[in-house]
């Protein structure tokens, strides 16, 4: 297990330094000198070349990026062009909103999702299958913005029982987890509505593999009830592979977040990320982009050492 | 019980046989997706010869109308300007650049997995190394960094899109290379001198394309959904250009006493990418079920 820990960390190195490569050089694709863009229009040629020096923007570009490599592994992301604070703090202000919007979304998608899929998987071919397939196949095809926006309208707007964004209420002097909770709700359930249809259709497909493996077979001859059989000999096994999901789920997420928030003004990374572009603030465009994969590459990490320790095939396989 | 199982066996060896087209046409549900696709379609090609007003005409009498108002079936937005046909003229846009992303994908990537595949060695490595880099970042993130780099607008917003695509396709293309090329017919056409460039196009490629169609159109849905969430956020398609992200980002201000502006819009985008799903759905179970996990 330690060989295999060791051989996946050292895997994931060559894929971060390609994730840095490709922060770095995508914002190196816009035109114009980023130099030009930083200072007021009436700054002297002097000015803008002092800045460039201390820039480092006066170096070859792979001079450059070894620069900025180094400082972003002691945790220096640069600074927001916006608001002068430290692009890292901006962020971590921002990314346990994101979280918890995230988090909260993968328990529902679970909760609501692998029952969907293990009712499929034990009516196969039936009319409850088809019904949660259909189920499952809408979910997955709802625009997450636009299902967001019905929400607004039917349980903010029409019914007036939930907030139609932001996170606390304005008029509130304190600020509760119950608020919080009301005003997570609909994002939440907006997040995971495709990831409960995908956990759905991936419950059903695993299950319905285990459900054809000879064990399954000998508890059924056993004369076990099906309800046992299903619950205690195939679901087990079906579940390992639903572990591997979450990882990649969490990048959905991730990903997801960004138009959730802007639906329902949640101050998360999303949010910050969308409001950078409009003001040009590329480092922290950069810096986002670059925590994201980071996130997303250490929870896919993650996901499969659970994995590994889980099922010994992958161990040894 | 061992005879029904025979019987079952005997049944399913000869559904095989039947052709694809035969086997897609006995589902009805996704013959009737493929209808309406079609008709989509249909209407977004015929949108300058239709009876229907200029998407941009404005008539500032008419704003915020209901649905079923005289002359507008759909009613009209903020501007007075006809939301069925700016659905009509959206609909030009929006499937455009869900489908020019995705086969901007499918031609990359294919390439990218047809020369790993084949190649092997250290083109496989690093070629797989730069997809797992792609992998790395959400979709919507990586598009976000790159617009934030090239700037907003539709062809911006499709490359970006595209970009993110590569990796599904160079995969699916890298694994279905790697079975095939050990084959006979490969090996027979090396022997008798073909150049690899003509064993990879001539013989290999032709062979791996079932995998990839059903990878496509599983992923033109999810690009239509990607490229209107950007339109969306004011990314892609740019003002007065109707698309149907746009159109839904600017009702969004009249969610109280315009509903329709957000409803009609974000109602066509669902409906063609159900109806995508379920022909991609049906596609994957005839011609390639080892991808049913996709």
């Amino acid at each position: 297990m330690t060989r295999f820990i060791i051989g996946r960390l050292i895997s994931t190195i060559p894929v971060l330094l390609g994730v840095s490569l490709f922060a770095f050089f995508v914002l190196r694709l816009a035109p114009g000198d980023p130099v030009m863009m930083m200072m007021p229009a009436d700054s002297t040629q002097a000015e803008i070349e002092e800045l460039r020096r201390e820039l480092g923007l006066d170096q070859p570009v792979l001079v450059q990026y070894f620069a900025w490599l180094r400082q972003i592994l002691a945790g220096n992301f640069g600074t927001s062009l916006f608001t002068s604070q430290p692009v890292l703090s901006e962020i971590m202000s921002r990314f346990p909103n994101t979280l918890l919007l995230a988090v909260t979304a993968i328990i529902l998608a679970i909760v609501l999702g692998m029952p969907l899929g293990i009712i499929a998987a034990t009516r196969r071919g039936t009319a409850v299958d088809s019904a949660s397939m259909v189920t499952s196949v809408i979910g997955w095809s709802m625009p997450n913005f636009w299902l967001g926006l019905i929400l607004i309208m039917v349980f903010g707007v029409w019914l007036r029982w939930l907030p139609t964004g932001g996170m606390y209420d304005m008029m509130a002097i304190d600020r509760t987890v119950g608020d919080v909770a009301r005003h997570l709700i609909l994002p939440a359930l907006t997040l995971a509505t495709a990831h409960m249809a995908y956990i759905a259709r991936f419950t059903r497909s695993s299950l319905l593999e285990v459900l054809g493996q000879d064990y399954v077979r000998t508890a059924r001859a056993k004369g076990l009830s099906e309800w046992l059989v299903v619950m205690r000999h195939a679901l087990r096994n079906s579940l390992i592979p639903i572990i591997s999901v979450l990882g990649v789920s969490l990048g959905h997420l991730l990903g997801g977040a960004v138009i959730v928030e802007a639906v329902f003004s949640w101050p998360g990374l999303g949010t910050l990320l969308v409001q950078s572009i409009s003001n040009r603030d590329f480092p922290i465009v950069q810096g986002g982009m670059l925590f994201a994969a980071i996130v997303f590459i250490f929870s896919n990490l993650v996901a499969d050492l659970l994995y590994a320790a889980v099922d010994p095939r992958i161990r040894y396989g | 019980m061992v005879e029904a199982a025979d019987t079952a066996g005997s049944v399913a060896e000869v559904r095989t046989v039947r052709p694809a087209w035969w086997r897609f046409a006995r589902h009805r549900l996704s013959v009737v997706a493929a209808i309406l696709i079609l008709a989509v379609f249909g209407l977004a090609l015929l949108a300058p010869v239709l009876p229907i007003p200029d998407p941009d005409a404005i008539t500032s009498v008419d704003r915020l109308l209901p649905p079923g108002s005289s002359g507008y079936l759909l009613g009209t937005d903020e501007l007075g300007r006809d939301v069925l046909s700016r659905l009509i003229w959206g609909a030009r846009i929006s499937l455009l650049a869900g489908f020019g992303a995705a086969f901007l994908s499918l031609l990359l990537g294919c390439a990218m997995g047809l020369l790993a595949g084949f190649m092997g060695r250290w083109i496989d490595n690093v070629l797989m190394r730069v997809t797992d880099v792609v992998l790395a970042f959400p979709t919507i993130l990586l598009a976000i960094g790159v617009l934030a780099a090239v700037g907003p607008g539709l062809t911006n917003a499709m490359l970006a899109v595209a970009i993110s695509g590569l990796p599904l396709y160079a995969r699916v293309a890298r694994g279905s290379v790697l079975s095939v090329r050990e084959l006979d017919y490969v090996e027979a056409a090396r022997s008798i001198g073909a150049s690899t460039q003509r064993i990879m196009v001539r013989h290999v490629l032709p062979n791996i394309l079932a995998p990839l169609i059903v990878a496509f159109t599983l992923d033109v849905g999810m690009k239509i959904v990607v490229t209107s969430s950007l339109s969306f956020l004011g990314l892609g398609a740019q003002p007065p250009t109707a698309d149907w992200g746009s159109m839904i980002a600017s009702g969004r201000n009249y969610i109280r006493n315009a509903p329709h502006l957000i409803m009609i819009p974000g109602a066509a985008i669902f409906f063609v990418v159900l109806c995508l799903n379920i022909i991609g759905d049906r596609l994957r179970d005839i011609l390639d079920p080892r991808l049913k996990d996709l």
